[in-house]
């Protein structure tokens, strides 16, 4: 029999709906879960195990009565360091915040609660997500891996069975990277779709906020939770939220996908673009349309990424950096101190290339309704690697790596969602990016769900 | 970009950017920081390359009052 920590958040929900298992029951086993394997991943920052189970026992009563509020109800989440949890610290996995207490909780939280979720615990992010390794946690499928970052304890934590779903945040792939190297589902919304209210921001320009899941099902009842206007958040965009279950269960016949021709392929782990390619193949055996397409700007798009993240971050911390700056990680402290010297024309300059990059991507999509590409170019990389070397005389750097393919999707704004096609030779696993039109989050939910639904990839899980 | 602007920062360089950006780096921290700096320089030079008109940038101001939380 499967254990509900290695169901799914739809499977474990219909069974709390039906009443054939409590929240207080799924939560235990999911604490359970998290005892057994935090020794080895490390993917908790806190375990709020006497809140958690009040509120599971809250929602078992709530739906005894009748009160069942929907999916996420009596659901245990985890969420991400950077995300203020009323009453619980929000370090961001820095000492430089280790003091730091929320007094409210952060808009995706309130959200949750909302919906019914029981808050489990918080997840570790590479230090105030300002990196791809989450050099605290370990990934779930080798743990002399890395788990990918920037919300890498949300990948480890899902993928390992403790939490059903945990929050990301990802101004440069930090959702997407680590579940395709974790072997989860991980949801970029639209720059706009979901309120970042309370969560430590790394770069304005850049950040979104979104789920880690273990199927795009999941995914997709999340963000039904979680899209929304919320004046809080500038960035938040005033446009009607649709149902993102009534993308679920449909075919991929008739959609149109664009294959890109350049970028996305290039200096790619030769496992990775096989099985992004066979992914390909079945959506066109399945009748989507395949035609090919040329990624405007991609000179840019890292000119872009880091000329604005690199002096937003800068300024964000800048009165930290100099109250306390033996507090910081190196690489974090070394990316803020440069960050302060990247001049300020550079910085407009990327804002007007950026203006030009959307208009190109807009024309680009004339065509097709997604770009289906790798999430990221290699499968996890060794705990302290610090380069991959290509076989063509570049090594290159982890941290650009994984960032290049995720950039274009925060650049852009454009929703993107990774999902697990495969594994390695040694048993990593792999996952392509469906990146559809502005709001288009219900596009590359219908095409990742009939993916998941013809292939078993999302089925496995990690044996730990 | 004139070809004769040098391309790598030297420690004289450094110095007198944190000057400009009030920020305080001993020689250690700007050894440190000199060659991710030069790193990142040269990434964006890749924007000089797009001919950029008279296109303004993405960043926008809602003048708009209302009642702020």
């Amino acid at each position: 029999m499967t254990a509900l920590t290695d169901m799914s958040l739809r499977d474990v929900a219909a069974r709390i709906r039906t009443g054939e298992v409590s929240p207080v029951d799924v939560t235990r086993e999911c604490l359970d879960r998290a005892a057994a394997t935090e020794p080895k991943l490390n993917a908790l920052s806190c375990v709020l195990a006497d809140s958690a189970l009040a509120e599971a026992r809250g929602a078992e009563a709530e739906i005894a009565a009748g009160g069942y509020r929907g999916e996420l109800h009596g659901i245990p989440v985890g969420i991400k360091e950077l995300y203020d949890v009323a009453g619980v610290p929000t370090t961001s996995s820095s000492k430089v915040r280790e003091n730091w207490r929320a007094e409210t909780d952060s808009a995706s939280v309130a959200q949750l609660r909302a919906a019914g979720a029981v808050i489990l615990g918080k997840t570790h992010t590479h230090e105030f997500a300002y990196g791809i390794a989450t050099p605290e946690t370990r990934n779930p499928w080798n743990t002399g891996c890395i788990p990918g970052g920037s919300s890498g304890g949300s990948g480890a934590s899902v993928a390992a069975g403790s939490t059903f779903m945990a929050m990301g945040s990802d101004t440069g792939g930090s959702i997407r990277i680590p579940a395709a190297v974790c072997g989860t589902v991980g949801l970029k919304p639209t720059f706009g779709r979901c309120s970042r209210a309370g969560v430590t921001s790394l770069s304005w320009s850049l950040d979104h906020v979104g789920p880690l899941t273990r199927t795009v099902a999941d995914a997709a009842v999340c963000l039904n939770a979680l899209a929304g206007y919320d004046p809080r958040d500038p960035g938040s965009v005033d446009i009607p939220v649709e149902d993102y279950t009534a993308a679920l269960g449909l075919d991929v016949k008739g959609l149109r996908i664009g294959v890109p021709t350049n970028y996305y392929f290039d200096r790619c782990d030769a496992e990775v673009e096989a099985a992004v390619r066979a992914a390909i193949d079945l959506f066109a055996a399945e009748g989507a349309v395949i035609s090919d397409v040329e990624i405007p700007h991609a000179d840019q798009i890292m000119s872009v990424e880091f000329a604005l993240c690199l002096p937003e971050a800068s300024e964000y911390h800048r009165v930290m950096l100099r109250d306390n700056p033996d507090l910081y990680t190196e690489d974090v402290r070394t990316f803020l101190e440069a960050g302060e010297l990247v001049p300020a024309t550079r910085y407009v300059q990327a804002l007007r290339v950026r203006q030009l990059m959307q208009r190109a991507w807009a024309k680009a999509y004339e065509d097709i309704d997604l770009i289906v590409a790798p999430a990221v170019p290699s499968p996890a990389t060794r705990v302290g690697q610090e380069t991959v070397d290509w076989g063509d005389g570049v090594e290159e750097p982890v941290t650009p790596l994984f960032v290049r393919l995720s950039a274009p999707a925060n650049v852009t704004g454009l929703p993107s969602i990774a999902t697990p096609c495969g594994f390695t030779e040694a048993g990593l696993p792999v996952a392509f990016q469906a990146i559809a039109r502005p709001f288009g989050e219900a596009t590359s939910i219908r095409l990742c769900d009939a993916y998941q639904r013809m292939t078993e990839w999302g089925e496995r899980r990690p044996a730990l | 970009m004139s070809d004769s602007v040098p391309k790598q920062i030297k420690p004289s360089d450094l110095a007198a950017l944190c000057m400009a950006a009030r920020l305080e780096l001993t020689p250690e921290r700007q050894a440190v920081a000199a060659p991710a700096l030069d790193g990142i320089l040269n990434l964006l030079d890749a924007l000089d390359a797009v001919d950029l008109g008279e296109t303004p940038p993405t960043n926008s101001f809602d003048p708009r009052w209302r009642d702020w939380p």
